[in-house]
């Protein structure tokens, strides 16, 4: 065991990688001299040199299709956008490319490529800055989306994410990057597709995403006190959704809330929810619900700003309505 | 044109290649008019100088990026015509096995990394494919294949400058024939020639006529060696033409905006013919054998009409397949 | 001029005063240098007196609550002045402030609170059936009607209080309903059900509060076995009911006499065992030379006229106040019939011999069993005798039937073996047919020797044949 932040914890699982597999080559803007905007990618230029970390100019559209390119012919490439917000700027070659292309060519080929880029709100980022867009990776055939949520899962997820044969866009949650866990001293790749349920309990289920998971938590902790016991479900990807354990949960509970960062229309929430209706339906008690950013862009001024954002004391607020 | 310097078997090999571009997207057309072709086709009728020559200078690892207007491409490079006609038709035995259809054929084993639907959507993943040559120094390298309007696109600048900045092994083949869809690249770009915006990005750019395959070649692998020696990019701006509208069934009426004998002037020029008038008038090749050539093309043509026609439309299960690597997984 | 009271500062670290008093209330007048309101300090408490005259327009802050030192708490002016700036200009300095309330206060906030909106506070006590059902349509999540389902819970007919989602029916008000109204189906009526498959989902109970009972289930089980018998029946505690009948007629007659008999008359009991072996020897004798077979009943009901003669205390009534022996021994036998045991009896018995009283009893008897007794053939008896020795009975006692005072009761002969002592003093076991006897007595008019002499009298005369000659007279 040992206590690093969680932008280390990144850096330790594309280094560990990159050294057991040559074809490992990482591009994207200020990820080689000074190790990253966030720091994930720390101490790995002088290690791996130029061409496996390579600075690149700011170019979203060419990196992300360069990698396209290199994933073709051979190589395991990571792409940094530097904000999931600029997903949008590449949104051809992430997702008419490198989303459909081994669709299109009848299974020939795989793109085994790994996006990474960081969601979350809370830093004054505004409107450009500070989206959480997995609902929309999600919504594309062909694209694995993947949302860890501690140190310790954020390096599992990395390592089987960068071996995965698919693309997967891995989304870290910039919030976090600074703040210290508990990692074990090795780390496995967790397999994706596979939940983990982060708190046992039989009152009501929630399935919560990326830092929503520590939220949650959070919630549980006060609700525990008024004799609400919360199951918490951490996700750890959307794509593939982990379908079967948020039903067994449910079964148990007959609640359901979804925790995501995400727009309210059409996120994850909407998804998860959908995704599940039928397998649940006859053990419901309630209606799903979902605790999510609301449907408007991100303002700036922290008076705007926290107050909407969904935080710990949202879900505990949401949690509460399903218990009069 | 001069045949100087060329062995029998190589201005061969153009001719042959070219006719069976020709043939082939002539056979297209025809499939189109029966109704039997879904979707559209962009035909490169006009253009073939273009994907032999360049191609003709590769070797056989190299890879090629292409564009919506790619057949000529696929053929230069040496992909089969049967499961070419037969993805053009849909049908199970097509490259992607009727999945991807004309303009999104990719044949791995040829170093084809793809027709592409997106205007310039190709340019980056042929930049990419020659990072990896330059980062495994595998001495291959990547040309991207783009049309005149694809320059405006930001993945040509993107992808070009990076190409530039670090001394990929790509060329950039413009195919200049004057229209994306209807605008004339005249109206919309100030500069006459592209080539010269590979001075924005500090590497040699050339203008050429497109419809002689010999100047063609000539550029091509001047480009592809200096490529390969790790000196970085090229561009190469070849003027050319296509003779029918920009897909099957356009009546390509803007072409008399400029000139009402645009289309007649260019097929004047039409670089198959230049060649095979070459090819007698320096008496390399006989009549006879140019017909032989013909036959054979022929040959080769309409049997991959048969064939696509007689293959059998993919099942239904197809279409849940190939998403991710596990079909389980949609 | 009306002013703005602030929470001073009375020290140089005194962020934040606790108001402790308020002297005045709104509407009060207050002259200047009169005390206002006592503040709390970190060193003691204080009172400030007001600055001017005037009136108290408003206060801010209750008593008790804390607020940040130069922040407003009252408004003192003149009694109309309009105050409405400086009430703005106050509430704009408190606005976004927080006011720790008082701790019983802040109790008194939460309490209202909790009551508004839907469903607040955790003691609702749900109206029946309001918020969960709407326009006849009954809102319940489907976990909840899974619920309901598996306890037998008709949620049509029960009125459940809702107080899931929207105010419908979660599980937990199913549950709640159900251990409240706990056995909602009996225990063996639920293991039927379940052993035989039964949808008890919607059956109405025909038990306290709806409760199912094992009838209601097995109804359901006949009804879906034959839809073309009658339905079986069911008493409320679960007998199946053979047959159901008025209680009317002779049968209530026989039982409210016998009910007064039994309650009104202290019976006594007294047994006789009776070798009947010289007995049942003279009757084959007797029977031999016999048209008129006799029974052996025949013989006892002539034993028993020749006791009574001999203690006609047994042949009485209590008349009222008085005891009246009769003279005339109309014996009555119990006969059983449709609609009971009836009793023909033969008057003035004592006059008539053996072979007499068998032809007398004989067609009342039949009258008798087939109910075609005339009243003034059963009734008018003194002594009744009731033998069910024919049904195997080896002992038991009967109901005097009043206004008689004793009756005889008369059981099987079986063949037992008794201790039998010879003329010459030794004893040996033999096997003799015998009887018991029991004579129940009303002890208001019989006592204890009376009977036991008429019971030993009764023995003799029938064990001792040959010195009873007159048996059969």
């Amino acid at each position: 065991m040992k206590e690093i932040t969680y932008a280390k914890a990144v850096s330790e699982a594309i280094d560990e990688e990159m050294a057991r597999d040559e074809n490992i080559v990482m591009l994207g803007e200020d990820v080689g001299f000074i190790g990253g905007n966030f720091k994930a990618s720390e101490g790995l230029l002088e290690k791996y040199g130029d061409m496996r970390v390579k600075d690149s100019p700011i170019s979203e559209q060419g990196l992300v299709g360069m990698g396209v390119g290199m994933a073709l012919t051979g190589l395991r490439p990571i792409i940094e956008i530097m904000f999931s917000d600029f997903m949008l700027v590449a949104g051809d070659q992430l997702f008419n490319q490198m989303a459909k292309i081994r669709y299109m060519s009848g299974g020939q080929v795989k793109v085994p490529i790994t996006i990474r880029c960081p969601i979350g709100a809370g830093r004054s980022s505004a409107a450009q800055h500070s989206q959480s867009l997995q609902a929309i990776a999600a919504h594309i055939p062909g694209v694995k989306v993947v949302l860890p949520s501690t140190a310790q899962e954020i390096k599992g997820l990395l390592k089987s994410s960068i071996r995965d044969d698919d693309p997967v866009m891995f989304f870290e949650q910039k919030m976090e990057y600074n703040k210290k866990f508990q990692v074990d001293d090795i780390v496995e790749p967790i397999e994706l597709g596979k939940a983990r349920i982060a708190r046992a309990g039989t009152d009501i289920t929630i399935a919560a995403t990326s830092s929503m998971v520590m939220k949650s938590e959070k919630a549980a902790e006060k609700l525990a006190s008024e004799g609400i016991e919360c199951e918490i479900i951490d996700l750890r990807s959307v794509v593939p959704l982990d379908r079967q354990t948020i039903i067994e949960s449910v079964k148990k509970t007959g609640k359901l809330i979804v925790a995501d960062e995400g727009y309210e229309r059409c996120g994850i929430g909407a998804e998860v929810a959908a995704a599940v209706a039928e397998d649940i339906f006859y053990y419901l008690d309630a209606p799903c619900g979902r605790v999510c950013n609301p449907n408007v862009s991100l303002p700036f001024s922290p008076a705007l700003e926290f107050p909407i954002i969904p935080s710990a004391d949202k879900v505990y607020e949401k949690v509460k309505t399903y218990f009069k | 044109m001069e045949l100087k310097g060329y062995t029998k078997k190589q201005i061969a090999e153009y001719y042959k290649t070219m006719t069976t571009i020709r043939r082939f997207d002539e056979e297209v057309f025809e499939l189109y008019k029966q109704g039997l072709m879904p979707g559209l086709a962009h035909l490169y009728i006009g253009e073939e100088a273009v994907a032999t020559g360049v191609c003709a200078a590769l070797k056989g690892n190299d890879y090629i990026g292409s564009t919506h207007r790619g057949h000529g491409h696929l053929i230069a490079r040496g992909a089969d015509l049967n499961r070419m006609m037969a993805e053009i038709l849909g049908k199970e035995t097509g490259y992607s096995k009727g999945k991807g259809g004309s303009m999104h054929i990719m044949a791995m084993d040829k170093g084809i990394l793809g027709a592409n639907g997106i205007v310039g959507g190709g340019i980056p993943i042929a930049t990419g494919a020659a990072y990896m040559a330059k980062y495994k120094k595998t001495d291959q390298v990547a040309v991207s294949f783009m049309g005149d309007s694809s320059t405006n696109e930001g993945t040509f600048h993107e992808s070009i400058n990076m190409a530039a900045a670090w001394d990929l092994p790509c060329i950039y083949v413009i195919e200049n024939n004057l229209y994306g869809i209807s605008v004339d690249i005249r109206d919309v770009t100030n500069t006459p020639d592209l080539s010269v915006r590979a001075k924005a990005y500090g590497i040699p750019g050339f203008s050429i006529d497109g419809n002689d395959v010999t100047a063609v070649y000539e550029t091509a692998k001047k480009a592809v060696a200096r490529a390969r020696k790790g000196k970085g990019p090229t561009i190469i701006e070849c003027k050319t033409y296509r003779w029918q509208g920009h897909h099957v069934g356009d009546p390509a009426v803007y072409r008399k905006r400029k000139s009402e004998t645009e289309k007649e002037d260019w097929m004047k020029k039409d670089p198959i013919k230049a060649l095979s008038t070459a090819m007698i008038s320096k008496n390399m090749f006989s009549t006879k054998e140019i017909n032989a050539i013909d036959a054979e093309v022929e040959k080769a043509v309409m049997a991959s009409v048969k064939f696509a026609k007689e293959s059998p439309y993919p099942d239904i299960s197809e279409a849940y397949k190939d998403v991710f690597i596990s079909d389980e997984l949609i | 001029m009306a002013e703005i009271i602030i929470m001073p500062k009375l020290g140089f670290n005194m962020n934040e005063g606790k108001l402790v008093k308020w002297y005045k209330r709104e509407g009060d007048n207050v002259v200047k240098g009169e005390n206002l309101f006592s503040v709390e300090t970190d060193k003691t408490n204080m009172d400030i007196a007001a600055t001017d005259d005037g009136t108290v327009r408003k206060l801010f802050i209750d008593e008790g609550d804390t607020l940040s030192v130069t922040l407003p708490i009252a408004i003192v002016g003149g009694e109309n002045e309009d105050i409405s700036d400086l009430l703005v200009q106050a509430e704009e300095k408190l606005r976004g402030t927080k006011v720790q309330a008082a701790a019983n206060s802040s109790n008194k906030k939460s309490v209202a609170d909790s009551n508004d909106g839907i469903g607040g506070s955790s003691q609702q006590q749900s109206m029946p059936g309001s918020t969960s059902e709407r326009n006849g349509m009954i809102f319940i999540s489907p976990r909840a009607k899974k619920a309901a389902e598996e306890r037998g819970i008709n949620i049509q007919e029960s009125d459940i209080a809702g107080t899931g989602f929207g105010g419908g029916i979660c599980e937990k008000d199913i549950v709640e309903y159900a251990s409240m109204h706990k056995d909602r189906i009996t225990p063996v009526a639920r293991a039927i059900s379940e052993a035989e498959g039964i949808n008890i989902s919607g059956l109405a109970g025909s038990g306290a509060n709806g409760k199912i009972m094992k009838k209601d289930v097995c109804n359901v089980m006949r009804n879906d076995e034959n839809r073309s018998g009658a339905a079986e029946q069911y008493s409320p505690d679960g007998k199946a009911i053979l047959e159901e009948a008025a209680y009317d007629g002779v049968r209530r007659v026989i039982g409210e006499h016998m009910a007064e008999s039994k309650f009104t008359a202290p019976h006594l009991y007294f047994t006789q065992e009776i070798d009947m072996s010289e007995l049942l020897k003279l009757r084959k004798q007797i029977n031999a030379v016999q048209e008129k077979k006799t029974s052996v009943t025949d013989y006892i009901a002539r034993a028993t006229i020749l006791a009574l003669e001999k203690y006609p205390d047994m042949n009485s009534s209590l008349v009222g106040e008085k005891i009246v022996k009769y003279k005339s021994i109309n014996l009555g036998i119990a006969v059983a019939s449709n609609s009971g045991l009836i009793v023909p009896n033969v008057k003035d018995a004592q006059k008539l011999s053996l072979i007499e009283l068998a032809e007398a009893y004989s067609p009342l008897f039949e009258k008798a069993r087939e109910g075609k007794l005339a009243p003034d053939e059963y009734s008018g008896g003194t002594f009744t005798l009731s033998n069910l020795g024919m049904f195997g009975i080896i002992n038991f006692t009967a109901i005097i039937n009043p206004p008689e005072s004793a009756i005889l009761s008369v059981s099987a002969t079986k063949d037992r073996a008794v201790v039998v002592e010879h003329e010459d003093g030794e004893k040996s076991v033999e096997i003799r047919p015998l009887i018991n006897m029991t004579v129940s007595v009303d002890h208001r008019v019989i006592d204890g020797l009376m009977a036991a002499q008429f019971m030993m009298e009764i023995k003799n005369l029938l064990e001792k044949t040959s010195e009873s000659g007159y048996l059969i007279h």
